[in-house]
């Protein structure tokens, strides 16, 4: 087990490396970069001098190779600076730290949502498969996946400011929005966060209630369940120890992937409801060429889905005795 | 004569599907006496194992049994149908596991595999003698030492995976004993072990019989093995009972067609492989879902006259000895039996 250890984190640090490499780099393809962008918007009136140009890049450390000024941001990382947005003219670190938090304020409570709502439908369903509640559960499940979570938000907040007055899209309702904290304050925030949870897990749910119904499919008919029965236990009873015990732990161990899944997969939802997470912020970086900001947010992300594997791995290792490491 | 311990009388247990129904046990009739040990014997797909599900009610769907009884004669004398018992309910789920158990052919598929071999003996003891946890593991060793299972105390926290199949196999057989039931139904618990291991399973389940003197229905495909363990012998025929009789009566003195087949498919001697299967008796199984008139085994029977036996399905009927048979001409045909192969 310690050799495991110790071989899959310096598997780790290879990936990540790697990782920030092709981030930065594939950054930077488009043609031109930010000084580029930033002049052709405010090249309207004034016009800008090659001269003025030729500074600005000199200041970002644009003019440098491409190996010096990733050298320099790794090892700026490296002891916590992440660097400048240019667009935003706040250091990354700063972005970072308002934004993510409060992405993981959502993905988590989603990430929980979708296993807690998932796992017992899938369950049911197939213990009661071809019943009219399978039915219904496939039908659900089906619309969940095929219509995109934005789409779903459009609807939600349509919907709710046309017939409920209310209003959904940013975490706080515009009459909070500055207000200090307070009970009225909170049930406006979680009002909103069970609104973002539903729309931002909908296709999760649908997609993991299908896996866990077709994993229990096949260990139902497994001869160790049969054997349960045979020993006089009652059915639930048996097959919530068993079959599903067995069927779970490989679903349970995606939850590493689906947490950095939901950051990065959900930036047009967020960017739909006005949420203020790193998703939309990544999505405005890449277009206006914002390097450092969105190289940094695509490594967090690299790094966020890195120790999920590895969690989701040593979960399935706990889980599930016939694995050796 | 004492009293049976378990009487099935006309069985029949149907598998109903879009393309039609599969008539699995289709009015078998056999009769268990306390301490004995019953083998059935039958070509694969003849309903052995469904008629085994059917005592315990764990027959899985589209099946169902459609008629019929199963007498069980309970430890207080008194007799319960279990035809007659809710499949879910409590009544035939303190029956499973504590006075009838069951062991299975595949013993690395009959255990889970993600719980250790104590885990899952002890939840026996638990649930049928009320021992706590604590308690049912020291049970649960001595259950293992039981079935002479080598260091029991350390293959009780172990998982399926880690032990040989000749080991999972006492352990199911630990498992199966460990509530003292009176009965044990196997099914066909040593086709997939090697040789040596067989011949150790099987001298285990007779030294464990005699001990507790628990009856035995023990399914098989092997002739020889049912010669070595058991008194009285069932064979069927799609989902019937087309011949009954002490081992001894049925080896030297076949009265149906089929079981004559059935004797003389036995591969020589010193041919025998483990597991091997019957050398199949000449033509197939017909379509399971037809059926016709007449004896079922007429369109295979070199003996069939062409007249009652297409017409009239036969009934079983005793022709001495203890035998009972299901053939219109019995008595007539003198059938060889076979000679020297019965272990005295
Ligand atoms: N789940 C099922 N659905 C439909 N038919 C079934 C099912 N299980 C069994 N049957 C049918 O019931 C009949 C008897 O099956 P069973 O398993 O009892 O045979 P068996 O005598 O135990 O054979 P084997 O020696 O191969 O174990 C077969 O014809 C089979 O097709
Ligand atoms: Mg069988």
């Amino acid at each position: 087990m310690g050799s495991y250890l110790v071989r899959r984190s310096l598997q780790m640090v290879v990936i990540v490396v790697i990782i920030s490499m092709v981030a930065f780099f594939v950054i930077q393809l488009p043609p031109g970069d930010f000084v580029t962008s930033y002049v052709s918007s405010i090249a309207g009136g004034d016009r800008i001098t090659q001269d003025a140009v030729l500074a600005l890049r000199q200041q970002f450390g644009l003019d440098q190779p491409m190996i010096v000024q990733y050298w320099r941001w790794i090892t700026n990382i490296l002891q916590g600076n992440f660097g400048l947005s240019f667009q935003h003219q706040r250091t990354v670190g700063d972005l970072l730290a308002e934004r993510l938090p409060l992405t993981l304020a959502i993905t988590i409570p989603t990430t929980i949502f979708v296993y807690a709502v998932a796992i017992p439908i899938g369950i049911y369903s197939a213990v009661r498969q071809y019943s009219v509640g399978d039915y219904l559960f496939t039908f659900v499940g089906f619309i969940g996946l095929a219509i995109p979570n934005f789409l779903l938000g459009i609807v939600l907040i349509y919907v709710s400011t046309r017939y409920f007055g209310g209003n959904v899209g940013g975490l706080f309702s515009p009459e909070f929005e500055n207000a200090p904290w307070s009970f009225a304050r909170v049930m406006d925030v979680s009002r909103n966060m069970g609104l973002a949870i539903l729309i931002i897990g909908t296709s999760g749910t649908a997609a993991t209630m299908r896996v866990m119904r077709g994993m229990l499919l096949d260990e139902l008919s497994q001869a160790y369940v049969e054997t349960a029965r045979a020993k006089g236990l009652s059915e639930w009873r048996l097959i919530l120890k068993y079959p599903v015990r067995v069927a779970v732990s490989p679903v349970l161990s995606t939850v590493g992937f689906t947490l950095p899944a939901m950051i990065s997969g959900t930036e047009i939802t967020a960017t739909v409801l006005n949420l203020p997470t790193t998703g939309p912020l990544l999505l405005n970086a890449v277009r206006s060429q914002d390097m450092f900001l969105a190289a940094s947010i695509i490594l967090i992300l690299s790094i966020l889905t890195v120790i999920g594997t590895f969690l989701s791995d040593l979960l399935l290792v706990w889980a599930d005795p016939r694995i050796k490491v | 004569m004492a009293d049976p311990l378990l009487t099935i009388e006309d069985l029949r247990t149907h598998y109903h599907m879009t393309q039609g129904t599969v008539r699995a046990v289709d009015g078998a009739s056999l009769t268990v006496m306390p301490g004995q040990t019953v083998g059935i014997v039958g070509e694969s797909g003849c309903g052995k194992s469904v008629m085994l599900r059917s005592i315990l009610r764990i027959v899985p769907k589209p099946g169902r049994i459609e008629g019929g009884r199963i007498a069980l004669r309970r430890e207080d004398g008194a007799v319960t149908d279990l035809t007659a018992l809710d499949p879910d309910g409590r009544e035939i789920r303190a029956i499973r596991g504590a006075e009838i158990s069951m062991i299975f052919q595949e013993p690395m598929s009959s255990l889970s595999p993600v719980h250790t071999i104590g885990n899952q003996i002890g939840e026996a003891l638990v649930l049928h003698k009320g021992l706590k946890p604590r308690e049912a593991r020291a049970e649960t060793v001595a259950a293992l030492e039981h079935v002479a299972m080598p260091r029991a105390d350390r293959i009780v926290d172990m998982y399926p995976h880690e032990i040989s199949g000749g080991m999972r196999q006492r352990a199911m057989i630990a498992m199966a004993l460990c509530c003292n039931p009176r009965l044990l139904m196997a099914d066909e618990p040593t086709t997939a072990l090697d040789v040596t291991t067989q011949a150790q399973i099987l001298a285990l389940m007779r030294r464990l019989q005699e001990e507790s003197g628990m009856a035995i229905l023990f399914v098989t495909h092997d002739l020889g093995v049912v010669a070595q363990m058991t008194e009285f012998v069932v064979i069927m025929y799609l989902g019937r009972v087309v011949e009954t009789g002490p081992v001894r009566e049925i080896y030297h003195a076949p009265k149906h067609p089929y079981t004559h087949a059935l004797l003389h498919s036995i591969p020589k001697l010193g041919q025998r492989r483990a597991g091997a299967r019957l050398r199949s008796v000449a033509g197939g199984l017909p379509d399971p879902y037809l059926r016709q008139a007449g004896c079922p085994f007429a369109p295979r029977c070199p003996h069939n006259d062409g007249a009652a036996c297409v017409t009239e399905a036969p009934a079983l009927r005793p022709v001495g000895n203890g035998c009972e048979v299901r053939c219109h001409h019995a008595e007539r045909l003198g059938l060889a039996g076979v000679r020297g192969k019965v272990p005295a």
